[in-house]
């Protein structure tokens, strides 16, 4: 399990991480979601070893980083958000250097590097260079550089950044696999669709730090159990507030002049008995939605700020 | 070392699946000494330019016509042309810059020769040029110096000869009778019998030769090597050791490219220690400037016929490569992004190509700026090289720059490598 108590990294007055803390366990998958500049990227590499941190203790499996730097490395793979490979050699080259730098050897690297390149699809251009490959392609290199030596947990810095869905969908697929075989993965993301869909829990976190964590239904739950009703229009944030605080049962998730999202309990007629109170006063609304609560508005809710790809 | 050797391993495979650089790094010593060989070591089938010379003859008589003809004489005449011209014509080419100087015979000069009286030949140099007039100057003190001697031992019948051109002029057929000119014949003839004893045979010979080897032929060396190749090999070291810094500097910049491309974070994430990569990288780097070295001194020894002490010569690329990578190290560890690098590291290469002899002679520039050489890797490598190159030189011999590289290399390995590190583990 890998156990993060109070990590914080500052670069010089800017504090990029603020006294964090998380778990990630065997076969779950961990999604850090958050705009980018929101400290995802160093708790990455504060985890991997590229930057000492400021304050705070990593362990995993009892592995304490500071102290054991490199038996704690030998139990992780990095698979960061920029393609590192080298185009100049092939799929097969490169799993092998990056293996060995990792302790395998022999029969048991060739073994390995034969296994990831199933593993991502790429076996049958195992021997072109890289370079060669489309985006796709070397972003699946990219995972499988990560995995070639069977860590116990693998950290991924936005690994489907720039690519299109179908190698996504692949992508996607070869994380869920990992962590079914018992492998913690810790998964950095600002795509909602992208940690909706493929993390057992999620840490939400903007400017450094963590606000809330917890799998999809809790972290919703944080908004509210009704439905989502956002509106767009010429009003004041003022004038909407005491219409909106009129009604116990309706909360206001974020409100800014000419957009609020409410949170409406989930009765019957709920919804457009708190449209004819507001048009009622003379507000002007140009646009109306209704969803369910999802990590878009627990996001604003808990940040004040919407989450954009 | 496992990490180094990993990283080495890695570092020389990419040069292997992508060597053009490594090929550029090797051929490009033999191209540009080639071309510097072609320019000015064609064994004496190149045409210098020659020396224009102005001859401004106010005297008109024997001794200036002799003046006059000593440039027509085949050996001078390779390296002079001449025009018989007026003081003005002469004054005006050479304003017009048009010839390098003007040699004045004055009025009465053939007069004062023949009867034993002090004269002299006036130069006028043209101010615009610098080497031309002092060779117009030369040659005109060749020319004084051999008419004076002649006329000191000729005196006698330069003196009946004298009065014999007077009498023949007022004469009806203009010709002396054969009993003057037999008895002036006799008269030069008892002259030279006389300064024969001091003249012949000549107790010093000139001998013509090269900085590379003592010669008798300018054309070639005592070993028959031809000029191109004397020049060529007198080139080579510096073009060289300028190649191997350049290929230090490539191999270095890896380290921020590698940073920018984000590989070198991929391999410090992994198990390893820093150091392991930075050693690494400095091995692939002194591996590549040995294999470089090892060819250029082959294709040296098999094509072009350069020889040397091998054990001396692995030695001395060995010292070298490792002086080489350690400075290129350090410089790389205290830069920030590759093109900062690069731009540092090329600068710094190209002063101490300058000051150390790559491009220049040492010898050709000022004093102060021979003695900032002593600072710079080229000039130690070139004076390792050049000696080992053109003298049956061995260890022995390269003792100095041998160990000054060695010790330099060790130095800057040790700096460089703990700056690396440092650096890498600031965070990256």
């Amino acid at each position: 399990m890998l156990s993060v108590e109070g990590l914080s990294r500052s670069f010089g007055s800017l504090q990029a991480v603020r006294d964090i803390s998380f778990r990630v366990h065997p076969g779950e998958i961990y999604g850090l979601l958050g705009p980018n500049g929101a400290g995802k990227t160093t708790t990455i590499s504060c985890i991997c070893g590229l930057l000492r941190p400021s304050s705070g203790r990593i362990e995993l499996h009892g592995t304490d980083l500071g102290s054991q730097p490199i038996a704690f490395k030998r139990r992780i793979g990095v698979v960061p958000q920029e393609i590192a490979l080298y185009g100049d050699l092939s799929a097969r080259e490169n799993l092998s250097f990056w293996g060995r730098l990792a302790g395998l050897r022999g029969s048991a690297l060739q073994r390995r590097v034969t296994a990831v390149l199933e593993t991502v699809g790429l076996a049958e251009r195992s021997r072109e260079p890289c370079r060669k490959f489309s985006g796709g392609m070397k972003r699946r290199l990219n995972l499988a550089v990560g995995m070639v030596h069977e860590p116990q947990l693998l950290l991924l810095d936005e690994p489907t950044v720039g690519i299109d869905v179908q190698a996504r969908i692949n992508i996607l697929d070869v994380v869920r696999d990992i962590a079914r075989r018992g492998t913690a993965v810790l998964y950095t993301t600002h795509y909602l669709e992208e940690a909706q869909e493929l993390c057992d829990r999620i840490g939400i976190m903007d400017k450094g730090k963590i606000f809330a964590e917890g799998d999809l239904e809790h972290l919703k739950g944080l908004v509210g159990e009704g439905q989502i009703l956002t509106l767009r229009g010429g009003f004041a944030a003022d004038a909407l507030r005491p219409v909106v605080a009129a009604d116990d049962t309706v909360r206001i998730v974020s409100l800014e002049d000419g957009a609020a999202m409410l949170d409406i309990p989930p009765h019957r007629g709920e919804v457009s008995s708190v449209l004819s109170r507001i048009l009622g006063h003379g507000l002007s609304i140009d646009d109306i939605s209704i969803q369910e609560p999802n990590l878009q508005s627990v996001f604003l809710k808990l940040t004040g700020r919407e989450l954009r790809d | 070392m496992t990490t180094a050797w990993i990283v080495m391993r890695n570092d020389l495979l990419r040069r292997w699946r992508s060597p053009l650089a490594a090929v550029v790094y090797l051929i490009f010593p033999f191209v540009f000494s080639g071309l510097i060989a072609l320019a000015f070591g064609t064994g004496g089938k190149a045409r210098v330019p020659r020396i224009q010379v102005a001859l401004v003859d106010q005297d008109g008589g024997f001794v200036a016509r002799f003046v006059s003809g000593a440039f027509a004489q085949e050996q001078v005449a390779q390296y002079f042309e001449t025009s018989q011209v007026t003081e003005e014509e002469a004054v005006r080419l050479i304003e017009g810059n048009q010839v390098s100087g003007a040699i004045v015979i004055p009025e009465g000069f053939s007069d004062a020769v023949l009867e034993g009286r002090a004269t002299h030949l006036r130069v006028v140099r043209n101010p615009a040029q610098s080497i031309g007039p002092v060779a117009v100057e030369e040659a005109a003190s060749m020319i004084a110096l051999l008419v004076g001697g002649a006329a000191t031992v000729l005196s006698e019948p330069l003196a009946e000869l004298r009065r014999t051109l007077d009498e023949g002029q007022s004469s009806e057929d203009h010709f002396p009778s054969d009993a003057r000119v037999a008895g002036i014949a006799a008269q030069v003839n008892r002259s030279f019998r006389g300064a024969g004893r001091f003249a012949f045979p000549p107790v010093i010979r000139l001998a013509k030769g090269d900085a590379a080897a003592d010669s008798t032929a300018a054309d070639s060396d005592a070993g028959g090597r031809p000029q191109f190749l004397l020049i060529f090999s007198f080139v080579l070291p510096g073009m060289a050791t300028f190649a191997l810094l350049i290929l230090s500097l490539g191999f270095m910049a890896d380290v921020p490219r590698e940073l920018s491309r984000g590989t070198l974070q991929r391999q410090l994430a992994a198990p390893v220690r820093a150091s392991g990569v930075v050693f690494g990288k400095m091995f692939s780097c002194a591996i590549m400037g040995v294999i470089i070295s090892a060819a250029m001194a082959l294709v040296g020894a098999l094509m072009l016929g350069v020889r040397a002490d091998l054990a001396a010569f692995v030695l001395l690329c060995l010292a070298f490569v490792l002086a080489s990578t350690g400075f290129l190290t350090f410089v790389f560890s205290i830069v920030r992004s590759e093109a900062q690098g690069a731009t540092l590291a090329s600068i710094v290469i190209m002063v101490m190509s300058f000051l150390g002899g790559s491009w220049f002679p040492i010898d050709s520039l000022p004093p102060f700026v021979e003695k900032l050489a002593y600072g710079t890797l080229n000039y130690w490598g070139i004076r390792g090289f050049r000696t080992l190159i053109l003298t049956d030189a061995g260890v022995a011999e390269i003792a100095v720059p041998l160990l000054v590289l060695l010790v330099t290399g060790v130095v800057t390995s040790l700096v460089g490598s703990w700056a690396m590190h440092r650096r890498l583990m600031q965070g990256v």
